[in-house]
């Protein structure tokens, strides 16, 4: 019949017009690229053999054993060990029997190299509401190790500084956003120094999440 | 009307559309006024104009001759139907100059615009967007975001008419249907040449060029004999916008799209072939920043795909229609961090739909019966990166609908209908309906139905793997959630005592049990949220609205919509509704001049938004009633042209609750050949 070959002719012309429109549409990608930004400190460094041992932390000291701390614990699975006495990051292979890191840091969760989280014998003291400058070293009642699991909503262990019912941050339910409270900790390290820091940021400049800057500061032991 | 085909015209768009086979040119032009003899076996001698028909094709123009679908899923009047259906034809797309489907349905008064994540989307009797069904020649619209489909994304280049029905449908529709059906129903070749064609250029931010607007849409169509084609392609664009200067982020993207149609049809004998296919890319490009100071360039690129074919037979007394449909969405969504590549984001979605489905209607030859049945066959899939499996699975559903011409003087009407979903997921959901008519007077139509709705759950309900690393929670699909469920009352009168005034009535009650909501999951160690079957809400209200043509040229429409929609689960009104909206729309035409002017608008009443305070206590702020307006004038020139102007959101209504378009101009051209 003269239409019928008429209808199938015009369906397969049809089809390639729309296939050519379709195929007009398909040009630039999409995807995600760099900016030209650096990303991750970790991404800059790539595979290269002689990359720096402390990928995921940055001491800025400004003398005296005062500075600050930039750690990118932003892995959610991966640990960054800090070591506070010779101020750089360790990888220790066994961290549950380790001597030499003080705080390890995965992204809001800091753990302290004592009690349930360590044999580096690392204790903690919480000072609430004092400027930074002000905190001196407390009494040795005061001071505290991780310790297992308790009354929260996680399974993690009670860190000192991020666990239990008052971690270092406050949580908006709505944004999400994570604010560090005035605290201040002062530390016992491996080593038997008296370290005080504070918790300043959990974002990086870009506004990405799971990089704490610390403030630190060595404090004087009778 | 017959036309010659114009030299003009004969050139670049036929070409373009590479249908070499078709010339109409060559052929005497049919006229499609008089049967065909063949048509008309023992109806005087062959080919004599003893016996001539009205014509073929409905006039759009004539209210009572519109033919609906979405009612019965079979062809009847629309004056007819024993379930009330409105109708957007073509006539009233064009008079509004709407652009898509988003914009055309603000011209409904029960109907509310919401934004959505992505454009706009609808709102039915107080309903979230998920539970209102969005059909395109009664087949469903994938690639819903959050439930909600974007309505701006179908141009209506190629749509005749749009169809609405409210109220619970699922005993023909299945899923989704608890508010009501939106059917559009696509163009086909009348007439044995037509060309149509819109250019419409505008802006809404004179001072920034990426507030600029621009719509094309190109339409050619062919009939020949028993043939018939029509292609159509589209190009939109709209400039991104910022309601809130204060951050980075854009308010509203930067939409571009492509898109282009075609639908075939060929009569042999009784029977009634045709093929559909539908293609376009949208792309969107927008600006997000989070509370944390993160500013991202956010992409998403929209492809789609629908091909559909049918093959309708027509005996003495029935028809026996049958539906292959395919149809495919993908949405690749980027993130790219400003400053850093540790939150990019490349995601894929990607949604397929095949359905079967296959009906046969008859009626008596008294017209006082008619039975419908059919069924669905339905296999759906869903892949994306958030989801812990694959989603897929099948649907099989028969469902039938028997109406009944109990009483003819007062066009008493019985109509019940029933159908079973039955899915390889969830199991089988019945949805039975009554449907009631009553004609007690000649100007006075009464309608009541009361159905039962279902909601299917989604993949993401069920398999949804979400994890939030910079807090900690986690949001996970609950594989054994189950369908929600839902009673519809509807009761509606109108009365039109005269040509020029028209009374609607309308009374309407739905309730929703088994709502899926999230919750926290009490047995997890973590902080983690599920889906659950937990929530139930009710929306009622009433709609009166009043239709006058006071003078010849002017046509007046008022309409007062009430709702009562809660929250039965928090005791509380739901999120966004206002309970009261009023809504106008004046056209006036000056006789003999080819001019007209509309004027359209709403009033919309305060409504209810909840915030979490620094407490953890949830409080409720009700934003302001604002007032929606827009205005265009047209003028035609010749018998083929016409050109238009217009403003949107005139008063300049927005605000932190209320992501609308800010004010806009346009200006364009119209070609209807």
């Amino acid at each position: 019949m003269h239409s019928f070959r008429d209808f199938l002719e015009a369906s397969a012309s049809g089809a390639v017009f729309l296939v050519v429109l379709y195929g007009l549409g398909a040009c630039a990608d999409i995807a995600p690229h760099d900016n030209g930004d650096a990303g991750l400190v970790r991404d800059a460094a790539g595979a290269d053999a002689s990359e720096p041992a402390s990928r995921y932390v940055r001491f800025v000291d400004t003398g005296a054993g005062a500075g600050t701390l930039f750690v990118d614990a932003s892995d959610a699975e991966r640990w960054v060990y800090v070591d506070l006495d010779a101020q750089a990051e360790v990888q220790p292979a066994d961290p549950a029997d380790d001597t030499t890191w003080d705080l390890a840091f995965r992204r809001f969760h800091v753990a302290s190299n004592g009690g349930v989280s360590g044999a580096g014998g690392v204790s903690v003291a919480r000072v609430d509401g004092l400027p930074f400058v002000d905190v001196t070293l407390p009494s040795a009642a005061s001071f505290e190790t991780d310790r297992a699991d308790g009354e929260d909503d996680d399974a993690l262990p009670d860190y000192v500084f991020s666990g239990g019912l008052d971690p270092w941050y406050a949580y908006d339910v709505e944004t999400h956003v994570l604010t560090p409270k005035t605290r201040v900790f002062v530390l016992r390290t491996t080593a038997g120094a008296a370290v005080k820091v504070a918790i300043e940021r959990y974002y990086d400049d870009a506004g990405g999440s799971g990089h704490p800057t610390l403030r630190y500061a060595r404090v004087p032991t009778p | 009307m017959g036309r010659v085909m114009h030299p003009r015209w004969s050139s670049s768009l036929l070409l373009a559309l590479s249908v070499a086979a078709v010339d109409a040119s060559a052929q005497p032009p049919v006229e499609t006024a008089v049967a065909r003899p063949s048509d008309d076996a023992g109806h005087g001698a062959a080919g004599s104009p003893v016996e001539t028909r009205a014509p073929a094709e409905p006039q759009p123009h004539e209210l009572d001759e519109i033919v609906v679908t979405t009612a019965g899923r079979r062809e009847q009047s629309r004056t007819d139907a024993v379930v009330a259906t409105e109708v957007i034809d073509r006539e009233a797309l064009r008079e509004n100059g709407a652009e898509n489907v988003a914009e055309a349905l603000e011209d409904l008064p029960g109907i509310e615009i919401v934004p959505a994540l992505q454009g706009s989307t609808v709102r039915m009797q107080g309903l979230d967007p998920q539970h209102t069904l969005i059909l395109i020649d009664g087949e469903p619209v994938i690639g819903r975001s959050d439930g909600a489909l974007d309505l701006t994304r179908i141009a209506l280049q190629d749509v005749e008419r749009i169809e609405i029905v409210r109220g619970a449908s699922s005993a023909l529709y299945g899923s989704a249907a608890h508010g009501g059906v939106i059917n559009i129903i696509t163009r086909r070749a009348t007439a044995p040449l037509a060309l149509d064609g819109r250019v419409s250029l505008g802006t809404y931010d004179p001072y920034a060029l990426r507030g600029a607007t621009l719509d094309v849409g190109l339409g050619a169509a062919v009939r020949h004999q028993d043939f018939r084609l029509r292609a159509d392609v589209g190009v939109h664009r709209v400039g991104a916008y910022d309601l809130d200067r204060s951050d980075p982020a854009t308010t509203g993207s930067e939409v571009t799209q492509y898109d282009g149609g075609l639908r075939l049809g060929q009569r042999v004998g009784q029977t009634e072939l045709g093929l559909r296919l539908r293609v376009s890319r949208r792309d969107l490009v927008g600006i997000d920043a989070s509370a944390t100071g993160a500013v991202y360039d956010r992409r998403n690129r929209i492809d789609e795909l629908g091909v559909s074919g049918t093959l309708s037979t027509e005996f003495a007394r029935g028809t026996l229609a049958t539906q292959v449909y395919v149809t495919q969405f993908r949405d690749r969504f980027v993130l790219d961090q400003r400053g850093s590549t540790q939150e990019d984001v490349d995601q894929d979605t990607r949604q397929r739909l095949g359905e079967v489905s296959s009906q046969y209607s008859v009626t008596t030859d008294d017209a006082r019966h008619t039975f419908t049945l059919g069924a669905d066959v339905q296999q759906e899939t869903l892949l994306a990166d958030r989801l812990s499996r694959k989603g897929t699975r099948t649907r099989v559903a028969p469902f039938a609908q028997y109406e009944w011409l109990a009483n003819e003087a007062l066009n008493l009407i019985v109509a019940p209908g029933f159908r079973v979903d039955v899915d390889s997921q969830f199991g089988a959901v019945a949805s039975p309906k009554l449907a009631l008519r009553l004609d007690p007077h000649e100007t006075l139509v009464l309608r009541a139905s009361a159905g039962r709705g279902f909601r299917a759950p989604n993949f993401k309900e069920l398999y949804l793997s979400f994890e939030n690393p910079s807090v900690g929670y986690r949001v996970v699909g609950n594989p054994s959630v189950r369908p929600e469920t839902s009673w519809s009352f509807q009761l509606e009168g109108t009365w039109q005592p005269t040509r020029a005034v028209g009374v609607r009535v309308s009374l309407y009650r739905n309730q929703i049990d088994d709502l899926i909501d999230t919750a926290l999951d009490e047995s997890a160690a973590n902080v983690v949220y599920t889906y659950v079957n937990t929530s139930s809400a009710v929306t009622q209200g009433s709609e009166l609205s009043l239709q006058l043509q006071p003078m010849r040229g002017l046509d007046v429409q008022l309409t007062y919509v009430f709702l009562d929609a809660r929250d039965l689960q928090r005791g509380r009104a739901l999120t966004g509704r206002p309970r009261h909206r009023a809504t106008f729309r004046a056209r006036y035409s000056v006789p003999g001049t080819g001019f007209s002017a509309i004027v359209r608008g709403s009033v919309v009443g305060q409504r209810p938004f909840y915030e979490t305070a620094e407490n953890g206590e949830v409080e409720r702020v009700l934003d302001d009633p604002y007032l929606s307006l827009d205005a265009r004038l047209e003028q035609r020139v010749g018998e083929y042209v016409a050109l238009f102007a217009g403003a949107d959101n005139l008063a300049g209504a927005g605000g932190r609750y209320l992501n609308l378009r800010p004010r806009g101009f346009y200006a364009g051209l119209r070609v209807d050949y």
